[in-house]
């Protein structure tokens, strides 16, 4: 299961840096405070949801985005389908909130409405990562060392 | 002094009046500053003031019920059967209040019974419930509440609001009487309701039954002149005593002199009066509503489906709803309660992070409870009790409405919060924070989000070491394959960074003393792994780095 790396995690922190909340929904492992802290992120507005089956990731993914009330919300779901994903993208779209589902990567050649699609694998020194839809933009392939800067937008 | 009169044309014929009366010469020096009014003898009804204040300082809405008596009462609905409410016990039992059908029959309130069973002898006769009444009186004024915070009780059958300061709200004074006894009436209460600046008159022209509405205090004399006085309330001997006068409206009582009424009829009436034409002040006790919402709703049939069970409890919110909005607050707590037939009866309890008083937020809450819940049996009653009503900080709404649905910080995080709680269980959604320590698991805390939503949780520095953490964590550090003293994960690690040694904890029982590696698995996963420094010095995975 792909796990959001650091790299993508100064994304995270650079959309919520501000008043408004980041939400987890079911993370596969707990997300470390002290980490979180150095990574720039407001403890006080981290919003954790755990244990829950992948519909209701589903759900609670939808009513994140669609209250506003959070800047990003990562949602940890083995699979979604078609008409998941466009509520989920009507959702963000409502709210103003970005939203990153994180699947399995058997999951690559069904086709989503997102706006930018990335796989994520782990290499040799570092991630590699693959942007292969993006809406107005550029597809490619890239790999970044653990310090490098993030690309998930 | 004729000639001064005249060398003064400005005056008045009265100014002149009074100046032809004085007696000496020297007053004709005060001439042209203000006259008193001259001191006629007057009646009781000829406030002094009220040429000054043109405007009420208070309006007074009062709501009288004429058939509170029968309303109180559980009636089966044939409009055939004359019904009437007896007062009173052994041979004193007289009619309190009777229907249409009876008062067809020449039944009056006040007969005798056996009057009043001559003219009908199909009456059914009940005895009269005060403590229905009473019951019935203070729902209406829970209701009454709506238009007004100033609510005020005239038992046995009468409401008193005072309205002033809402009359902008619900579009002018008539509208207002319009909509109470409309209302009021689609809840099968008969009522007449009047306005006018003292409460006291108000609930004297309710009582005579006159829809009246008067803004004006000059206007308020003239429309109580009319007014019997059999309909103020007063005791029976006075009352005899001023028909014998041949004084028939309170008209006829204004014109009689002060003096003379408080000697003959005492000071009480004579200070009625005086409240009644707003020359004294009359000061009202407000009415203190409950503080709970309690519903019980018995459905027609026994409900089995969850969906069924959303139906029927909507109705009960929105009630709960109407009942916050009135006193201007706030639930964060609610009880469900689902009787069965044999089962113990189902509790269903909701909290919220902020006081809430949107029925819809709270019907959206108790959806989310119920699509999880299994009702062990059919209900046959449900229960709906409320927790204490808090204040409600009401947000102004934003005139133009932005497009996107939340431009506003952390507005909705609470609400959002209580969502997700109220599906997946109070456990399920935390907050962290900082704990000054240094073994990993103890460093961080999960807290629960009401308080950090109320920004009550202060910033913490950084108390950890600077050196790297994980962003992700195991709950429990999992054991790792040791072959040939190395460990190993989906293949050999190789170690990259360590040993950081942390050994501390020896005071709470669950001391730790590791040495903490960053590893790197066959896949290029940089992983926390540490060495236990006791035996048996196994090797642990404890967290994995992004």
């Amino acid at each position: 299961m792909p796990l959001l790396r650091g790299s993508s995690l100064d994304a995270v922190a650079a959309a919520g840096n501000g008043t408004r909340w980041i939400a987890w929904l079911a993370p596969p492992f707990l997300p470390y405070a002290p980490a979180l802290q150095a990574a720039g992120l407001v403890l006080e507005r981290q919003l954790i949801v755990r244990t829950l089956q992948t519909k209701e990731v589903w759900w609670a993914m939808e009513q994140v985005l669609r209250s506003g009330a959070c800047r990003a919300v990562l949602g940890w779901a083995g699979e979604a389908r078609g008409h998941v994903l466009r509520r989920l993208k009507l959702a963000a779209e409502q709210g103003g909130s970005v939203g990153l589902l994180f699947r399995s990567t058997r999951y690559r050649s069904q086709a989503s409405p997102a706006n930018v699609r990335v796989t994520l694998q782990g290499a040799e020194a570092g991630l590699e990562v693959e942007i292969f839809k993006a809406q107005g933009g550029c597809t490619g392939r890239t790999r970044v060392s653990a310090s490098g800067l993030g690309v998930i937008g | 002094m004729f000639a001064c009169a005249a060398a003064c044309p400005s005056l008045t014929p009265n100014h002149r009046c009074a100046f032809m009366m004085m007696k000496t010469p020297a007053a004709t020096l005060d001439l042209f500053a203000p006259l008193p009014v001259p001191p006629a003898p007057r009646g009781i009804g000829v406030a002094p003031g009220t040429r000054h204040k043109p405007t009420a300082r208070q309006l007074w809405l009062a709501v009288h019920f004429p058939q509170l008596a029968l309303e109180a009462l559980e009636r089966d609905t044939d409009a055939r059967q004359p019904h009437a409410v007896i007062d009173g016990s052994g041979s004193a039992q007289r009619v309190a209040a009777c229907d249409r059908a009876a008062a067809r029959a020449g039944v009056r309130p006040g007969m005798a019974l056996n009057a009043a069973l001559a003219l009908a002898p199909r009456l059914a006769a009940r005895a009269r419930q005060m403590r229905a009444e009473e019951r019935l009186l203070e729902r209406c004024a829970a209701w009454a509440a709506q238009f007004t915070p100033c609510v005020s009780l005239e038992p046995p059958d009468a409401l008193l609001l005072e309205v002033k300061g809402s009359l902008g709200l619900f579009d002018g004074a008539a509208r207002l009487c319009e909509r109470i006894s409309a209302e009021l009436g689609h809840r099968g209460l008969q009522v007449a309701v009047t306005l006018t600046p003292t409460p006291r008159a108000s609930l004297w022209l309710a009582r005579a039954g006159r829809n009246t509405v008067i803004i004006e205090p000059a206007a308020l004399i003239g429309a109580l002149a009319t007014l019997p006085i059999g309909a103020l309330g007063w005791p029976q001997e006075s009352l005899a005593l001023l028909t014998a006068m041949g004084l028939g409206t309170v008209g006829d009582c204004l014109r009689l002199p002060r003096d003379g009424w408080a000697r003959r009829f005492g000071v009480d009436l004579l200070e009625e009066l005086d409240r009644a034409t707003g020359r004294a002040p009359e000061v009202r006790r407000s009415y203190r509503r409950a503080q709970r919402f309690h519903a019980r709703f018995e459905p027609m049939a026994e409900i089995s489906e969850i969906e069924q069970l959303a139906a029927v409890l909507e109705p009960l919110l929105a009630a709960l709803g109407r009942f916050l909005r009135s006193r201007q607050g706030g639930i964060t707590s609610l009880m469900l309660g689902f009787r069965h037939r044999a089962a113990a009866e189902s509790i269903l309890r909701v909290g919220l992070a902020a006081p809430s008083a949107d029925a819809r937020h709270l019907m959206a809450l108790v959806r989310a409870r119920l699509d999880r819940y299994t009702l062990p049996e059919p209900v046959t009653q449900i229960r709906l009790r409320s927790g204490p009503v808090l204040p409600l900080d009401f947000e102004s709404g934003s005139v133009f409405r932005s497009r996107r649905a939340a431009p506003d910080a952390a507005g909705g995080v609470p609400r959002l919060v209580e969502r997700l709680r109220a599906r997946f269980g109070e456990d399920a959604v935390f907050g962290v924070c900082l704990v000054p320590e240094h073994r990993p698991e103890v460093a961080w805390r999960a807290v629960p989000l009401d308080a950090a939503a109320e920004g009550g949780r202060g910033r913490r520095e950084s108390a950890g070491p600077s050196v790297a953490r994980p962003l992700w964590m195991l709950t429990q550090p999992a054991p790792l394959k040791v072959v040939d003293g190395a460990p190993r994960y989906r293949g050999p690690l190789s170690l990259e960074t360590g040993p950081e040694r942390i050994e501390t904890g020896w005071w709470d029982g669950r001391d730790v003393a590791r040495d903490y590696y960053v590893a790197r698995d066959a896949r290029g996963a940089r992983l926390w792994i540490y060495r236990d420094r006791r035996p048996p010095r196994g090797w642990f995975w404890h967290g994995i780095f992004g």
